[in-house]
């Protein structure tokens, strides 16, 4: 106990570092803070139902943002129906089926690599593939496909994650009791592995409801009246609505924005707090 | 000299007992050109336990691990020899791996419950497996008795979550697992090196209880164990089978030097 040596100089630095961390992390939460505060604000008193259940106008007091809302729940709805069975089933087959050898490494690092390319070019690919080779047109459809094709690498990969994180040990018990290896994975792995996989789908998710850059690449509309009735129709989504509305000179279709920034968030947070419930009940269900 | 010769022998024919339930014949394992078994030939009698003894790393488990077919899953594995289970070869072109699993139990080293109910543990193998419904809840509560598990549990316990039981109750669960699949053999990976010594010495009760109905192969690191509870033993040494017999000859008058030294605890 006699030997004290630098012991106050390490106890001051753990708590500078200690203090610095605090520091940073209240900086972000406080510029969220800050950046909400303003958008709410500015927009807040423009959300109201006639705000929701109105088409685009000229007019500011009779704009609403039916057509980009009903677009937005359109487009995330099928980009989730196409990447989520895509998206799962590549990553278990990667993990629990193919053989661990440089094909399968080839193809990991290439889908990582996917991850990281920036939207735009998924745009352009989405025109030559989804609008003109596949005659989709500028439907919801062709941009599901786009979005799905943008947010599959983040699907596969934090799927895959969470595949390798269930021990194999409860896979040896599952096979030592004369399981195949689907019913392993239907009963045992998947299971396991959902809440991690769904918070894979709520970030996924969550990009393609705010990327605007693919979506006006292949020409989702920006002036639409209508809410799209099937697959096959045109149509906008919220974040091009908003970018719109943004980039107009008069002062009041930028508070029309916040608005619309407002009904975005909302949706999100909505998405998010059903993924986060169901994977609560996952998760109280493995315990 | 002459008798303990005899029981080194490993033909059936030479022992007392009748047809092994399971012959390893001339068994080569290897991992990626490693050696792991090497030329391995020993008999599993029925109703008899069986343990395989051994330093680390001498493959014991790769060994056991290779009678239910479960190194298939272990990549760059390769095996060589025979294995017969009542007169099939387990690595026959035309034998279901699937088949061969569902036939003989194993017990691992760590308890491995699913994180599920008591009851869909032990139901879950036997449902996948084509068991009727109606008699799940006897079937689940036959595997728990036979397990002597089910005292502590059948107060209303048999839907509370696997994992909120001890460590020594989640062996005997994987134990219930696997007899409710009423297999002829279970296998067992050390299956008491996790547990406290008072959970180890009620699983050691229960293996003389179940060897009345069922064949038990146990790997063991423990040589105390390997003498309480087995009827033979196999001492294995860099991949060869050393010595094998019954147990009380190889724990008292071991035939090999190694077998001596490694039972009287000189290395290993």
């Amino acid at each position: 106990m006699n030997e004290v040596g630098n012991l106050p100089r390490r106890r001051l630095k753990a708590k500078l570092f200690h203090l610095f961390c605090a520091f940073v992390t209240f900086m972000g939460v406080a510029f969220l803070v800050i950046l909400l505060f303003h958008i709410w604000k500015e927009g807040h008193h423009w959300v109201d139902w006639q705000f929701l259940n109105s088409f685009p106008s000229r007019f500011v007091e009779k704009a609403g943002i039916k057509s980009a809302l009903w677009g937005t729940i359109w487009l995330v709805g099928l980009t989730a129906a196409i990447s989520i069975p895509v998206g799962v089933a590549a990553a278990i087959y990667m993990e629990e089926y193919a053989s661990k050898g440089k094909l399968n490494t080839f193809i990991e690092i290439n889908i990582q690599n996917l991850a990281g390319v920036p939207s735009i070019v998924y745009g352009i690919l989405g025109l030559a593939i989804f609008v003109r080779w596949f005659n989709l047109e500028r439907s919801v459809l062709a941009g599901s496909l786009t979005m799905s094709l943008l947010i599959l690498p983040i699907i596969i990969i934090a799927s895959r994650e969470s595949i390798r994180a269930v021990p194999s040990s409860i896979r040896q018990g599952s096979f030592a009791l004369g399981a195949t290896r689907w019913q392993t994975v239907r009963a045992h792995v998947l299971p396991a592995a959902l809440p991690g996989i769904l918070t894979g789908l709520i970030l996924a998710l969550s990009r393609a409801i705010g990327e605007t850059a693919p979506l006006v690449m292949i020409g989702a509309l920006a002036y639409v009246a209508f809410v799209p009735e099937g697959p096959m129709d045109s149509f906008t989504a919220l974040p091009i609505q908003i970018f719109n509305w943004a980039s107009r000179p008069q002062e009041k279709f930028h508070q029309l924005a916040a608005g619309g920034i407002l009904v975005l968030l909302a949706v999100l947070l909505m998405m998010n707090a059903i993924a986060i419930i169901i994977r609560q009940r996952a998760e109280r269900k493995m315990k | 000299m002459n008798q303990s010769a005899a029981r080194q022998n490993i033909s059936p024919k030479e022992s007392a007992e009748g047809d092994p339930i399971l012959q390893a014949s001339n068994v080569y394992i290897s991992y990626s050109g490693k050696p792991a078994v090497v030329g391995v030939t020993l008999p599993i009698y029925k109703n008899r336990i069986t343990s395989i003894i051994g330093p680390s790393g001498c493959g014991k488990s790769t060994l056991l691990r290779s009678f239910n077919r479960m190194n298939d899953f272990i990549h760059g594995v390769s095996m060589e020899g025979k294995i017969l289970y009542l007169g099939v070869d387990l690595y026959a072109a035309d034998v279901d791996p699937v088949a061969v699993r569902r036939n003989i139990g194993m017990v691992f080293q760590k308890p491995n419950p699913f994180p599920k109910s008591i009851f869909q543990n032990i139901a879950w193998g036997p449902a996948i497996n084509g068991y009727k419904k109606d008699d799940m809840n006897r079937l689940v509560e036959d595997s728990l008795k036979k397990a002597a598990l089910w005292d502590e549990i059948k107060d209303g316990r048999l839907t509370d979550s696997a994992l909120a039981l001890s460590g020594g109750q989640q062996q005997r669960l994987c134990i219930a697992r696997a007899l409710a699949m009423e297999p002829q053999l279970i296998l067992m990976d050390e299956p008491c090196s996790s547990l406290d010594p008072v959970s180890t010495s009620r699983i050691e009760d229960l293996l003389f209880e179940l060897k009345k109905r069922y064949t038990i192969v146990i790997v063991t690191h423990n040589m105390q164990q390997a003498a309480r509870v087995s009827d033979y033993t196999a001492f294995l040494e860099n991949g060869k089978l050393i010595e094998f017999g019954e147990t009380s000859q190889v724990f008292t008058r071991p035939v090999n030097k190694r077998t001596e030294e490694y039972v009287t605890g000189r290395f290993g």
